[in-house]
């Protein structure tokens, strides 16, 4: 990653020769956070309460190369690093997962149903490709949509559970009160994240501006086969953020 | 801006994601209480995930209808009907239905109408359907009396491995009469065990029941004990054959300082049991002011050889036994068997084990 801002510093003078001859092609630079989810296409009925929500702060970096093949539309693409994560505590009832922590014997783990409060924490780091379709009208905004590759380069998806009772392995397994448990699936985090993204930028001024990007990703966040959460995840983010254009 | 701009990202992510569902119904389906009149029930019910047993008194029902009322979880129903008349001679097998229909549980309810025996000679053995481990039931006139339990529940849990074998209190062929003896190893209870602050998990046997929900936190009042006994007894004799794991570790899992062997424990207490405290457990049962006789080993350090060596422990006394609180089964025994005698704080060594076999509550 050190070699990101030494990459975009290389565009960034290669495109200042192309860029000169009509202005079809463009160079960018952004800097923002996203907030969102890794969420479930439906809200499953095992969860009762969501009781606290915190996105915390997912930095994201982004260098784009715009091209302009007609008077109002254009592709982009580019890389960008970014996080996507956010802490959850919610309330559930009959929650099917898996409790498990590393020991010498390699991981040992409870699986069943969790009735209780569950706590959350995800914070995936991606280097992200985004291929755009670019619209662009006399107005201050420019319109984005596309989608976006990603390769996971750093995971964290673990958690706890407490103040509640697991069932063994069905709901009229053994019951167990549970004070505290952990669970950490980040090994089960996928690799690749891919899905759609739409988005828009409103110039400031010549060379700055402002964007905000909506993506979903349409890849499951976990592996396929993972099932010590019986829903399927899916990122959705909200990315804000500040750029610098420079031609 | 932000708080805005959030919580408008929020609703279109509830949008997105639907709101919160209805309550799904009840999966579950326990057997939380059963009811039966006062004057039949002899002590109050022991309930497991898939048992039910209760001393009752004889002389005040017709064995072959009884009917108790049982208390579900929210939802559930139960067959044969909460409150129809059952035959009791034998333990009814009652199945509980979860709310929504999906999930079906199997209770074996026994009403024990016999006085416990005062001689155990660990032969009978049954294997529990919940955890695939050991446990051994007596035979009064053919009534089966599973008035023994352990801590393999908790265990179960927590341990990866559910063979029979691999838990901490199960059976052994080495036996000094008949051919089984119970048999108590302490036994590592791998890396769940470990954050929890329970490394090790010792064998251990008592009267009374587990309740494994409480296993984990607050492991000490998860081992009830006690059953109604009306004699008064003056010694507890059998046989064991104790070989100590080593130097004991604590409940992080490293060696104790001054280091020290671990020893096993073998005791029997006489207590006068209250309707507001029908039952002793691990952190009281040698403390508590309702205790009027224990007899205990005094050294639980290794038995010398490889053969069963007697013990003979004589009650000790602290208060008079009322003859006529005893008739009426207003006092309570328990016999406790470890093979760590500090397992109930997870101090003891792995490995430790203990045989026991022919044991005898010599009465007045």
């Amino acid at each position: 990653m050190k070699r990101l801002p030494l990459l975009i510093l290389l565009l960034a003078f290669a495109l200042e020769t192309t860029a000169q001859n009509g202005k079809k092609v463009s160079f960018n630079v952004r800097a923002g956070f996203s907030i969102g989810a890794a969420a479930p296409a439906g809200i499953p009925a095992s969860i009762r309460k969501i009781e606290s929500y915190h996105p915390g702060f997912r930095p994201s970096l982004e260098a784009k190369l715009g091209y302009r093949f007609s008077t109002h539309f254009g592709l982009a693409t580019g890389l960008r690093f970014e996080q996507k994560g956010m802490t959850t505590e919610a309330r559930v009832k009959a929650y099917y997962t898996t409790f498990n922590e590393e020991g010498a014997n390699g991981t040992e783990s409870v699986t069943g149903y969790f009735t209780g409060r569950v706590k959350t924490k995800v914070k995936n780091s991606y280097l992200t490709l985004p291929l755009h379709l670019t619209y662009h009208n006399n107005s201050a905004f420019t319109f984005k949509a596309g989608g976006f590759v990603s390769l996971l380069l750093d995971n964290n998806f673990s958690g706890d559970a407490r103040d509640g009772y697991i069932r063994s392995e069905t709901p009229v397994g053994e019951r167990e009160d549970i004070d505290a448990a952990t669970y950490d699936f980040s090994e089960n985090v996928r690799r690749i994240n891919a899905g759609v993204e739409i988005g828009t930028d409103y110039r400031i001024s010549s060379g700055l501006f402002a964007s905000a990007n909506l993506n979903y990703a349409l890849t499951p966040l976990m592996e396929p086969g993972f099932r010590s959460i019986d829903f399927g995840m899916h990122n959705i983010y909200l990315n804000l953020g500040i750029g610098y254009r420079f031609h | 801006m932000k708080s805005t701009v959030l919580l408008a990202f929020l609703g279109a992510l509830l949008a997105v994601s639907g709101c919160i569902k209805p309550e799904a119904e009840n999966m579950e389906a326990d057997i939380l209480v059963m009811t039966l009149p006062d004057s039949v029930l002899i002590s109050p019910p022991s309930i497991t995930n898939t048992s039910v047993s209760a001393f009752v008194n004889f002389e005040k029902l017709n064995i072959k209808a009884v009917s108790p009322q049982f208390t579900l979880t929210e939802g559930a129903s139960i067959q044969p009907a909460s409150g129809t008349p059952q035959d009791f001679s034998k333990p009814v097998t009652y199945t509980v239905t979860s709310e929504d229909g999906h999930w079906k549980k199997e209770y074996r309810v026994s009403l024990l109408q016999n006085v416990a025996p005062d001689n155990f000679m660990f032969e009978n053995w049954t294997v529990n359907p919940d955890g695939n481990y050991y446990i051994p039931y007596e035979l009064v006139e053919t009534e089966h009396q599973n008035i023994w339990a352990s801590g393999n529940s908790g265990f179960s849990l927590i341990a990866p491995e559910k063979r029979p074998e691999a838990y901490p209190t199960q059976r052994s062929t080495d036996a000094s009469q008949g051919t089984y003896a119970a048999y108590l190893e302490t036994k590592s209870t791998g890396a769940l065990g470990a954050i929890v602050g329970m490394p090790i998990a010792a064998g251990n046997l008592f009267l009374g029941s587990f309740d494994g929900a409480k296993a984990l936190t607050a492991p000490l009042e998860a081992t009830i004990f006690g059953i109604p006994f009306n004699k008064k007894p003056l010694r507890l004799t059998g046989s064991y054959k104790y070989v100590s794991g080593g130097a004991v570790t604590d409940k992080t899992g490293k060696p104790v300082t001054p280091e020290r062997q671990d020893l096993c424990d073998i005791y029997a207490v006489l207590f006068k049991s209250s309707p507001e405290k029908p039952f002793l457990n691990g952190a009281n049962v040698l403390t508590d002011p309702s205790v009027v006789g224990i007899a205990q080993l005094a050294s639980g350090a290794s038995t010398a050889g490889n053969g069963y060596q007697p013990f003979d422990l004589t009650f000790n006394y602290k208060s008079e036994v009322n003859p006529d609180d005893l008739a009426s089964f207003a006092y309570k025994i328990v016999v406790v068997f470890s093979s760590s005698k500090n397992a109930a704080v997870f101090e003891g060594a792995v490995g430790s084990k203990l045989y026991i076999d022919d044991v005898k509550v010599v009465t007045q």
